[in-house]
């Protein structure tokens, strides 16, 4: 399967980011990555915007949450979708992030790379089919 | 003893392609070393934030490719850096590299025989 689509991802987690970026590369992606809260921020507001934005919670610099809540509030990146890749499983994290308007939520100990590039591109075709 | 890997946990995390999966393995390897080499040398300056930092970035990267024992080494020694009990850190970091070791000579193997496979 060869997927199109602009991602941008935020993880400081040097293996994780690579793994990830490798993953959805091979899928056919465009990957743009950042490896703190404050880059990516800034790579998400310049054109051409990102179709989806892959980001960690816990980060140097930004936390993911002030990210989320920057790019909900901007309406430049309002509409972009943002899924969390996150080390905790806690309920109250997982709430937090969804109601700041987060399109998704990976905990990483059970992530599965093929799992989130078929999200990834199914939220690129919802997005498309919405205009 | 359990293998160093666990396979399915591995193919779990993977994209599903053998491609994939080649990748993945390629990277955890050159990672987790250089990961395990900066521990190895901040283990004597008993760095303790440091410390912490490594041995949980390590444990993750374990946790999420299957090599269980390694991780629960890792987590040993992040908690030890967490509650600034660091004494016993050499011979946790020796433990560590040895399962290392074990965990590298599975998962090179697992390459090569991927390769007789094709």
């Amino acid at each position: 399967m060869t997927a199109t689509g602009r991602i941008l991802l935020v993880e400081d987690d040097k293996f994780l980011r690579r793994a990830s970026e490798a993953s959805l590369r091979q899928r056919g992606f465009d990957v743009v990555t950042a490896i703190d809260g404050e880059e990516g921020l800034r790579l998400a507001r310049e054109a051409p915007y990102p179709d989806v934005i892959l980001l960690d919670l816990l980060m140097p610099k930004m936390s993911g949450i002030e990210v989320l809540r920057a790019l909900k509030t901007d309406e430049a990146t309002v509409k972009i979708p943002v899924v969390i890749l996150s080390n905790s499983s806690r309920a109250e994290d997982k709430q937090e992030a969804t109601m700041l308007g987060a399109a998704g939520y990976y905990v990483k100990a059970n992530l599965s790379l093929k799992a989130l590039a078929a999200h990834v591109s199914a939220l690129i075709e919802e997005h498309a089919s919405r205009g | 003893m359990p293998p160093a890997v666990d396979l399915e946990r591995l193919a779990d995390f993977s994209d599903g392609t053998e491609e994939g999966l080649r990748t993945l393995v390629r990277i955890f390897l050159e990672d987790i070393s250089q990961m395990i080499g900066e521990l190895r040398r901040a283990v004597p300056r008993g760095d303790a934030a440091e410390i912490r930092l490594l041995a949980h970035r390590s444990a993750g990267s374990c946790s999420a490719c299957g090599a269980a024992r390694l991780g629960e080494l890792l987590e040993h020694l992040e908690e030890a850096a967490r509650s600034g009990r660091l004494d016993g850190s050499a011979g946790m970091m020796t433990a560590i590299d040895t399962e290392l070791d074990r965990v590298t000579l599975f998962l090179t193997d697992y390459l090569a025989s991927l390769g007789k496979t094709e």
